[in-house]
């Protein structure tokens, strides 16, 4: 067999064995107290049944398209790891730019309030 | 034949290139970290004018940066730069300069509106500087993706300007209407990109117009039908109209109108005049660019779709004004049918039309500038009143009597758009006609006139308001604004004696049309599309080249 497919077989099966051992550790050694908060659904910060027409905060939206923004920088960072032995030291000249202009986004909202509860 | 700029290199001085945008985008960067830290929360008005004052400073600091851009520029060479996303040539030139300039005149006219509203929120003169860069890099750009980012860029900063009236209804509705149009339009251009991307294994314009020129000229000399890849067809025919509709929706045609009324009433006064003032210029650039720089070889066949476009919107941007109130409802009706006067200068595919067409954009918005001015220095003289700005073209009531010579000047911009012999207008419209005439088209420039005539009535009926109806509502009054006293007045002396530069005017917007058009065409091509043969102002073209 492929040198490849011998390591893509080994990932394979490890994380197939971890991600069943997970919840099975979890079913059987925690302790189980059944109470009426524990079986009822959960959302966080408000109640999950009752009128769909209900006043949200603001905020929720907020933090999740600022989460939203920083977290996609990874997606510009996945090709420029490929990129960095072809372009080199501009490539990494061009990420720090990139990053200076986020940390100032980053800044700006912070500064506005944005993070502020 | 030779490939001038087939592969482009990686060097650091393409960044010399650069400089103006990225002085610009360095200055946005450096005032909102600036303000964040020194104002934080505070939403106090001399925040907003420092903001102000710093970015009218750098907005004109980088229409001089242009102007030495321009004179540096070596004119033997094309300067296609960044990979080939990016190009340089006077066609950019022009327009950046044209487009900064415009952004000046446009932060200088709505101070006085932020004043009065007591403008809270320092990020809008940032953002509209944010836009204003990258629509210089729209302008100056050379291959599909750059262009895709460049408007998405000019767009995000664009919904949220136009919903930043954030207490109004209508300005939200405004924001999500065009943010909800904007994304399915750019969702459709890029599967043209990627079907771009499938058949010919490129984005850039020079290399795609290669492509499609092999492509034509196959497609010429078939001599049976079977000799045609039906496929490689539909793919094209797809591909071309999906691309093309994103620059169609953001200059507003008729078959993708539809948000523009919306949207400019909705939005707030400055915005409105960001829109019909700067995004409309550089949205038609980028309209010439694709459709001249990259769609070149495919125009015969397009140009009977562009024809339709243009008549269509200007017929339904005229007859829908006819029976609307309000001003800005009007005005945009106004832009749907001059868009469309655009558009039909392309038709006739030659250097002088295309000029037509460039110059009549420069006349628009220079008007446009003229009827904003107006619009954002009239204010009601009753202090309680909600919006002080005139709403009805019925606020505008005896105007004469306040103040006779701003009434006056309005009047001249509204002849000048309206197409009357001594203004502007009238030569910008003259081009036009008189290029298709030439091409042929009769009997569409019969009807555009007729609409022109028809178009005079709404433009006529604010002079009958200025000038002889009884004001039923409240009075208004020029703002003591110095500044847009002068500009207004400047600009009135522009439209009355354009006569004087007009030929001038039109001979520079011929040579700027001249340089989008991609350099080497070789006989083969030409014997097809005899662009240049019939052209009398062909030799003077080859001096400028040469």
């Amino acid at each position: 067999m492929d040198l490849e497919l011998n390591y893509f077989f080994a990932y394979f099966v490890s994380s197939l064995l971890i991600s069943c051992a997970l919840p099975l550790l979890s079913f059987l050694i925690t302790p189980k107290i059944v109470t009426k908060e524990k079986l009822s659904a959960y959302e966080c910060g408000f109640a999950p049944f009752g009128n769909a027409r209900l006043k949200i905060t603001v905020h929720f939206y907020l933090v999740a398209i600022l989460f939203l923004v920083f977290d996609l920088e990874v997606v510009l960072l996945f090709p420029w790891c490929f990129a960095v032995p072809i372009i080199k030291t501009k490539a990494y000249y061009l990420m720090l730019y990139f990053f200076f202009i986020l940390v100032a986004g980053y800044i700006y909202e912070w500064r506005r309030g944005a993070l502020e509860w | 034949m030779t490939r001038l700029i087939g592969v482009f290199e990686n060097n650091l001085f393409d960044l010399l290139n650069l400089i103006p945008e990225i002085y610009l985008l360095a200055n946005v960067v450096f005032c909102l970290m600036y303000l964040s830290f020194y104002a934080g929360r505070s939403l106090h008005f001399a925040y907003f004018k420092v903001a102000f004052v710093f970015m009218q400073l750098s907005v004109f600091s980088c229409f001089l940066l242009h102007i030495l851009n321009t004179y540096f520029w070596p004119a033997s060479t094309l300067q296609v730069y960044l990979g080939g996303y990016l190009i340089n040539d006077p066609f950019s030139f022009f327009f950046k300069i044209f487009i900064s300039f415009l952004a000046l005149l446009c932060g200088f006219i709505s101070y006085s509106y932020y004043e009065g509203q007591n403008m809270r929120t320092y990020e809008y003169t940032l953002l509209t500087a944010f836009s204003l860069m990258s629509s210089m890099l729209l302008v100056s750009s050379y291959d599909l993706i750059s262009f895709y980012l460049t408007m998405e860029l000019i767009s995000f900063c664009l919904y949220t300007l136009a919903a930043s009236r954030f207490n109004s209804v209508y300005s939200v509705e405004a924001g999500i209407k065009y943010f909800v149009h904007g994304c399915c339009v750019s969702g459709i251009y890029v599967f043209g990109v990627a079907l771009f991307f499938l058949m010919t294994g490129t984005t850039n314009y020079y290399n795609l117009h290669l492509h499609l020129n092999n492509f034509f000229v196959d497609l010429v000399e078939v001599t049976s039908f079977a000799e045609v890849n039906i496929l490689e067809l539909i793919f094209l025919a797809v591909a071309i109209s999906s691309t093309l509709i994103l620059p169609l929706f953001k200059i507003a045609l008729v078959p993708y109108h539809f948000w523009v009324a919306d949207v400019y009433e909705g939005s707030p006064l400055p915005v409105t005049a960001y829109f019909s003032i700067v995004i409309k210029v550089v949205m038609t650039a980028s309209v010439i660019r694709i459709l001249y720089g990259l769609f070149l070889s495919f125009l015969p066949l397009l140009k009977y779709f562009l024809l339709f476009f243009g008549l269509v919107s200007v017929i339904i941007g005229t007859l829908s004004a006819l029976s609307e109130q309000k001003v800005k409802r009007i005005l945009a009706f106004s832009s749907i049918g001059h868009s469309g006067y655009i558009i039909l200068g392309l038709v006739p595919m030659k250097y002088s039309s295309l000029g037509a067409s460039i110059n009549y954009v420069v006349i628009y918005a220079v008007t446009n500038v003229l009827i904003f001015a107006f619009l954002l220095a009239t204010i009601s003289l009753k202090v309680d009143s909600l919006n002080r700005y005139v709403v009805y073209v019925s606020d505008l009531g005896l105007l004469k009597n306040t103040n006779f010579s701003l009434s006056f000047c309005f009047s001249i911009a509204l002849l000048s758009f309206s197409g009357l012999p001594p203004f502007a207008g009238f030569f910008a419209k003259f081009y036009v006609f008189y290029e298709l005439w030439l091409a042929g088209h009769t009997l569409s420039v019969v009807l555009m006139i007729l609409m022109s005539f028809v178009s005079t009535y709404y433009y006529l009926r604010f002079i009958k308001c200025l000038f002889f109806s009884p004001n039923l509502r409240s009075a208004y009054l020029v703002q003591n604004d110095i500044v847009n006293k002068v500009v207004i007045s400047l600009l009135a002396f522009f439209l009355v004696f354009y006569s004087l530069w007009a030929a001038q005017i039109n001979l520079v917007s011929i040579n700027v049309g001249v340089s989008v058009v991609p350099l080497h065409l070789d006989e083969h091509y030409l014997q097809y599309l005899d662009f240049i043969a019939e052209d009398k102002i062909a030799n003077f073209v080859h001096g400028f080249r040469t």
